[in-house]
């Protein structure tokens, strides 16, 4: 296993103290748990408070989402595991200004309890607590079932609208209802080309065999919907984009905000390569780019592979894109 | 006529610290098991959180065993998400709420555990989850009336191997569909683990394995 580490038992911790290290302008660590991480902002100002959380692995995500009118706490589970519930009960905590919390996370079992559990705690102790549950992996369930959809980068985005719209200071049920309109605006796909280890497991946790790739893949490595030959990158970039516009409503006229994001050992150079297709590809349908990120913005350990994430928007979703904001992952300084 | 089986703050402890070693010494299995249907990360929570268990119920003494078995449940949570943090800090919670007199009856013991982590988690037996284990482990316990381990931890074993031709519907491993047929399942491969552990400080012979 060619990997950085020193005890497996250590790589979280060691992580979140890197982290914190090298972005104190943007963040600092809880004095109350040492897995969460808060936003200099953190819990001022007259405003809801926007928490999110998931396991550790996906650098940037979650903890390179803290910043300023992004996320202002998170809370940091073990690698591709929910964060405990205690983890999100501190970080509601400490987003609260007495306006509320929005808790904006994906949909796996471990963090709809962990979220579920913090949130009847925080209520006990009088703090507003609103969920949206992100559901953009498009091949982890049918559109009729879309309840059991994953949640994967197309949470970035979630944050990204959640975040602006509270910071306009609009109340909790606002900001819950415009997080649920931008995540229900969104649709992702993923397709792996090489397996991601755990370093405690030393051995992949599944197989993608040379000289093919998995579509639809998830961010752990659940398998997706089919294995094929490895392709050209226009063909991989046409069969997601395929993927995504099934099960849309993007029409010609339409703009929208990609991202695409690379699973962590894929050169950035081939994100860009597949981007060039994507967008002229969207361009061929008269669906044009309002704003593109391109890079790997929510990644899975060293799998490679890329998840493409499409959001239709309208004026108010578009405004609140452009939204000036900074992370470490994400920056945004003017509109588009 | 036997008496019935029942455990007290000294056996729970056992319990606890003994589920807490063989699931250490499984945790990598566990881990290699849930990589193949979910994410890998199985072995490492149950290992992690049991230990944290048993420390948080030795901390809190014996005076108050429901309040040591919440004791038990509140540091499983504090030490573990993942699913099995609120399944099994419920499962503890539960347990609690059947103390009577310090102690608590075997059959109560696996059916406050299989009511727990139903309540948290809605899983039902067949859906191919940690339930498949705790649910005819703890009828059997009933059902042998005074409480038999041995009996529970057979029925255990069969609802274990029963995962293997079963789809998962719930937790993450729910997204590989029809690919987890053939495959145990981890959560209910480490209920097995559990259980088995609870045997060895009952006494029960061929517990371990």
């Amino acid at each position: 296993m060619q990997r950085l580490f020193n005890n497996p038992d250590d790589i979280v911790d060691e992580t979140v103290a890197g982290f914190v290290r090298a972005h104190r302008d943007l963040v600092r660590l809880s004095d109350a748990n040492p897995r969460v991480v808060l936003s200099h902002a953190c819990g001022t100002g007259d405003r809801v408070g926007i928490v999110t959380g998931g396991g550790s692995g996906h650098e940037p995500a979650f903890v390179g989402y803290v910043g300023e009118t992004l996320v202002d706490a998170v809370a940091v589970g073990e690698l591709f595991s929910s964060p405990t519930a205690k983890a999100f009960l501190e970080a509601i905590r400490a987003a609260d200004t007495g306006k509320g919390v929005a808790v904006l996370y994906g949909n796996y079992a471990g963090d709809n309890m962990n979220v579920k559990m913090a949130s009847r705690m925080a209520a006990k102790e009088g703090i507003e607590v609103r969920t949206v549950v992100a559901n953009d992996d498009v091949c982890s369930a049918p559109m009729a079932d879309r309840g059991r959809r994953r949640g994967v980068a197309g949470e970035i985005l979630m944050w990204k609208v959640g975040a602006a719209k509270a910071a306009t200071g609009a109340a909790l049920d606002e900001v819950q209802a415009t997080a649920q309109r931008a995540i229900d605006a969104t649709r992702s796909v993923g397709i792996g080309l090489a397996p991601c280890t755990l370093p405690a497991n030393a051995k992949p946790n599944f197989e993608i065999a040379p000289g093919t790739m998995e579509i639809g893949i998830g961010h752990h490595g659940e398998p997706g919907t089919a294995v094929t030959d490895l392709k050209p990158a226009n063909d991989v970039a046409d069969e997601m984009l395929k993927i995504i516009l099934d099960d849309h409503d993007l029409a010609s006229g339409d703009e929208a905000c990609v991202l695409l994001s690379g699973l962590g050992a894929t050169p950035i150079c081939e994100l860009y390569v597949l981007y060039d297709r994507i967008e002229r590809e969207l361009g061929e349908r008269g669906i044009g780019v309002h704003r593109a990120f391109v890079g790997n913005y929510f990644t899975s350990l060293e799998m490679m592979g890329a998840t493409l994430t499409v959001m239709k928007l309208d004026d108010e979703l578009k405004e609140l894109i452009d939204m000036p904001a900074a992370s470490s992952g994400l920056t945004v300084r003017s509109a588009g | 006529m036997t008496t019935a089986v029942t455990l007290d703050y000294i056996l729970l402890g056992r319990f606890l610290a003994t589920a807490a070693e063989r699931l250490e010494e499984m945790r990598a299995e566990l881990s290699a098991l849930d990589g193949e249907v979910g994410d890998g990360d199985h072995g490492a929570s149950m290992a992690d959180g049991f230990r944290a268990a048993s420390l948080g119920f030795a901390k809190a003494g014996g005076e108050d065993v429901p309040a040591a078995l919440r004791a038990a449940g509140e540091s499983f949570l504090q030490s573990v998400g993942a699913t099995v943090g609120p399944l099994y800090a419920t499962a503890f919670v539960e347990a609690a709420k059947r103390v009577e007199d310090g102690r608590i009856g075997l059959a109560d013991l696996l059916s406050a555990f299989n009511d727990g982590i139903v309540r948290r988690g809605n899983a039902a037996p067949g859906d191919c989850t940690m339930i498949d284990v705790w649910d005819p482990a703890a009828r059997a316990a009933r059902d042998a009336g005074a409480g038999s381990i041995g009996a529970a931890l057979d029925a255990g074993r069969a609802g274990l191997e029963a995962t293997r031709t079963m789809i998962a519907s719930r937790g993450r491993a729910a997204r590989l569909g029809s690919r987890t047929l053939g495959q145990l399942d981890p959560g209910a491969s480490s209920a097995v683990v559990i259980l088995s552990a609870l045997a060895e400080v009952l006494g029960e012979p061929e517990a371990r394995g």
